[in-house]
């Protein structure tokens, strides 16, 4: 929760809302760990088998869409050979794009079927978007598709709606429970965002403007390089060795099938996906169109995302493998009279699709490299999590260095950082301060002020004592990401500086009572410890926070076991309910 | 195939019917294809896509660092022909590429003044202000340079518009500029608190300049409304305007109301001498010679250069943000 070796100490929530930690599926990682795997290892084992439960959903809606196995399973091959393979396996989109298409499908066969299993798996997928990062890429694209489905099957629409109202009527404890899950799923993200109001963070590459909302975003141009449409049709058949979020890259053979159907008749189903598609390329083009300035200027949340171009990867990709795979299934009517010829096609797609497409995943190793050199894992090794006093050396070449207020302070220059998510405080801090003079004050992770009642400039290093390993009076309990535990034997009262950054959610302890915590020397944390034995506890955040966190994981398992539970072990695997 | 025309029999039984092809035409799936491209090229401005487009295979590359031009629009830097060259370049590449054209303008208005081509910089401000008039510092600009140039008439007639501008919509216009304006202002670490400090400081040269410009066409009676105009827009200095208020109602030879605008300038600073002594002069005018004395030890060390109206405008220079 909170991660000591990020910057000079920051909480973590804002990257756990990416990957949205309460999707119970993450706790498989537990399960690769008890094999003799290192973590990256599982990991990627991890991930390779979530994009494909992604495609399986999607193959399954493809199905269940189209009633017919071979269109779905073309419509598969064709998104898993695109480009959008790539792209995603780059991205943390994918931790929304797999819950997203099994949404899809249990939204679907729930609206045929209404059945509870079905309902389940569209709490539970809908827990899981919710849980990630921002939902606003969901809520977005759900609207998009919501509206298309009102324009092109509105009596089916208000039709699936009196069944809803229905269900829910006779299954109100259910869908109450339920509800309340759903709820529970939006608080962390509340919580984040609530602390993000609050000032306490901020995300100066993408926020709008310091004090304000750290999660409010500019509005996007396609100057600032927002996703170039424009090269859309000189990227149609890129070299698929160099993918970049600007490539749109299907297999021809999906083009082949689009150009085949252009005579064919048009469905209402084509006239959905058709009229889906172009809204989701007049929006994520930026203000090449007016639609999205206009939303972003009357709809709040679009203050609060930003990339929409991902939308694209996440939605027009499976959407144009949708509608190729839709206009198979007219082809294949007159190929189904008989069998033989429906074989030798699906050969011949399968030989078309593929092997021109085959370095997609020649060349997934490159992508692998560009992840790890932007994003290495850092949470291994000695260095991780280990807290690093100086020896009494360092500690006397520190004395010889005086800081003074006016290197913190007050100063006309502004150094150039490249700061993503930091704490106010260290924000300002860093920004002001010689990264020179900032690196030698960290040397001391925890420094003594023994002259606190008369000191005006408590950053005056004069007045400071490092702490050093071999420290008499100080000694280290514990250390974790959370917590530090110190045991301290003082002759006189002094002032301690933890060297990590201020918090308001850090508490303080002396003797298991708590004490005020101060924001010292700008940024960091500092409490007056009195004379003699005491024992000192740095604590992030409230016993009760780790219990929500508990019972959050608690609330997501439950509704994943009840979800397997309806799908797997129920006799009234196909009850249905009475339309 | 039989199957996929079915539908299309009563076309070819009825070939003679327009209304039957046209039917044909408008249930194929060409038709809702072409009609979808048809729609995203209507509706979008396909000279931004070029853009990105450009922009993504680095035929436009941003300046590295925007430090020196920032410090030297705050006059902390020397001016460096080669440097600000390239910042030149870089804009007109923008231009080019109409890339925030009215941004682009005034910021090569900026580049142009600097390296002292001012026909061209006016040319851009007034090209950037006909884009988009409700901007300030473009007007503050073609203000400043009739000023310098002694076109005192036509510094009224800008600076009288520049005050007249809505301040928000600059501020508003400086943060949506964010291929332009953007990096400078992240370079410079300015927030929007800091936008709006310095449209107030250029709000008070702005009628700074006006009412100098005023006095060195003798209109006094455009120079007493700019300053009290000054006053009302609470610029700042108040105890300078009130003087200037004054002063041109003096001139006006209205000294009842110069001793006014004299007292209230007074009582906004107590340290103005040259207001103590137009006061003496107003009241000398006014026979009110005890008063006029009473005045005296507070200007009687001011020399006669001291005494002329003077305006704290040497230092001006353009500014963008």
């Amino acid at each position: 929760m909170w991660d000591p070796t990020r910057e000079t100490g920051i909480s973590n929530d804002f990257f756990l809302r990416r990957i949205g930690q309460f999707n119970p599926l993450y706790l498989t990682l537990i399960v690769f760990k008890l094999l003799p795997l290192t973590f990256i290892q599982s990991y990627l084992i991890f991930i390779g088998c979530y994009f494909m439960l992604g495609l399986l959903g999607y193959f399954l809606v493809l199905r269940s869409l189209l009633n017919d196995f071979v269109p779905a399973f073309c419509g598969f091959v064709l998104l898993l050979f695109s480009c959008f393979t790539a792209i995603l396996f780059k991205s943390f989109l994918i931790f929304l794009f797999t819950p997203m298409i099994w949404f899809a499908f249990f939204l679907i066969q729930f609206s045929r079927y209404l059945e509870k299993k079905y309902f389940a798996g569209l709490v539970f997928t809908l827990m899981v978007i919710l849980n990630t990062y921002l939902p606003f890429y969901f809520l977005t694209i759900f609207l998009i598709f919501l509206m298309s489905s009102f324009v092109i099957f509105p009596k089916e629409m208000l039709f699936i709606g009196g069944n809803l109202l229905d269900f829910a009527k006779r299954n109100k404890y259910l869908f109450i429970v339920c509800l309340g899950a759903v709820v529970v799923s939006l608080l962390p993200g509340l919580s984040l965002f609530n602390a993000m109001v609050n000032g306490d963070y901020v995300l100066p590459v993408r926020q709008m403007n310091e004090g304000k909302n750290a999660l409010s975003v500019a509005e996007q141009t396609l100057a600032l390089g927002g996703m170039v449409t424009g090269s859309f049709w000189r990227t149609i058949f890129p070299d698929q060795a160099v993918f970049t979020l600007g490539s749109f890259y299907m297999p021809f053979t999906g083009f082949l099938l689009m150009c085949c159907s252009v005579v064919l008749r048009v469905s209402r189903l084509t006239m959905f996906l058709t009229l889906s598609a172009v809204i989701f390329i007049l929006l994520t083009v930026y203000d090449a169109s007016p639609v999205y300035p206009f939303l972003y200027k009357h709809i709040f949340y679009f203050k609060y995302f930003r990339n929409l171009q991902f939308i694209l990867w996440i939605v027009l990709f499976p959407l144009l493998a949708l509608i190729c795979a839709q206009q198979l299934t007219c082809c294949l009517n007159f190929l189904k009279e008989k069998k033989s010829r429906c074989y030798i096609f699906l050969a011949v797609f399968m030989i078309l699709t593929v092997l021109p497409s085959i370095n997609i995943f020649r060349n997934a190793e490159k992508y692998a490299d560009v992840s790890r050199r932007l994003y290495p894992y850092r949470y291994v090794g000695p260095e991780y999590l280990v807290f690093k006093l100086p020896d009494p050396e360092t500690a006397l070449r520190y004395k010889g260095e005086v800081f003074t207020d006016a290197d913190f302070i007050g100063q006309d220059v502004h150094y150039p950082v490249v700061v993503y998510l930091n704490t106010k405080y260290t924000y300002q801090l860093i920004k002001n301060i010689n990264p020179q003079i900032l690196d030698k004050y960290l040397v001391g992770k925890l420094i003594l002020y023994e002259k606190t009642d008369e000191m005006n400039n408590p950053i005056d290093s004069s007045f400071a004592r490092l702490i050093t390993k071999e420290d008499p009076q100080v000694k280290l309990t514990a250390f974790d990401a959370n917590t530090l535990k110190l045991k301290t034997d003082f002759s006189s009262n002094q002032f301690l500086v933890y060297n990590d950054s201020y918090d308001a959610q850090w508490r303080a302890f002396v003797d298991n009572k708590q004490v005020p915590l101060f924001r010292s020397n700008i940024a960091f944390k500092g409490i007056h410890i009195p004379a003699g034995q005491h024992e000192i506890v740095f604590q992030y955040r409230r016993p009760i926070d780790y219990l929500n966190v508990y019972l959050i994981h608690a609330v997501f398992i439950g509704m994943f076991l009840y979800l397997m539970r309806l799908w797997f072990f129920r006799n009234c695997l196909h009850e249905k309910a009475n339309l | 195939m039989k199957q996929i025309f079915s539908k299309s029999n009563k076309f070819g039984n009825n070939k003679s019917s327009l209304k039957s092809v046209f039917e044909f035409i408008c249930t194929r799936n060409a038709f809702l294809f072409i009609s979808a491209f048809f729609l995203i090229w209507l509706v979008t401005d396909t000279g931004k896509l070029s853009v990105g487009e450009k922009i993504r295979l680095n035929k436009f590359n941003q300046p590295q660092e925007y430090i020196y031009f920032t410090r030297f629009l705050n006059g902390q830097e020397p001016f460096d022909e080669k440097r600000i060259k390239e910042y030149q370049y870089y804009y007109e590449q923008a231009l080019h590429l109409n890339i925030e054209k009215t941004a682009v303008k005034t910021l090569l208005g900026f580049c142009r003044y600097a390296l002292e081509d001012f026909n061209e910089s006016a040319r851009y401000f007034n090209e950037a202000l006909g884009a988009d008039s409700k901007l300030f510092w473009p007007f503050y600009n073609l203000g400043i340079m009739s000023y310098q140039v002694k076109k005192y008439d036509q510094a009224v007639k800008i600076l009288k518009e520049a005050v007249g501008r809505d301040p928000f919509d600059t501020v508003r216009f400086l943060e949506g500029s964010k291929t332009i304006y953007g990096p400078i202002l992240q370079s410079a670490r300015i927030n929007e608190n800091e936008l709006i400090q310095n449209l107030k400081i250029g709000y008070l040269n702005s009628y700074l300049i006006l009412t100098a410009s005023f006095y060195y066409l003798s209109d006094y009676k455009g120079m007493l409304e700019a300053s009290l105009n000054a006053v009302k827009a609470k610029v700042g200095e108040e105890a300078m305007f009130y003087f200037y208020a004054g002063a041109a109602s003096y001139f006006l030879k209205n000294y009842p109301e110069a001793e006014v605008y004299f007292s209230q300038s007074i009582q906004e600073d107590h340290s103005r001498k040259i207001s103590y002594y137009y006061l003496g002069l107003t009241y000398k005018a006014l026979d009110k010679i005890n008063l006029f004395n009473s005045t005296k030890p507070q200007w009687s060390d001011l020399n006669d250069s001291q005494k002329n109206i003077q305006f704290p405008i040497e230092k001006l220079f353009l500014k963008l943000y």
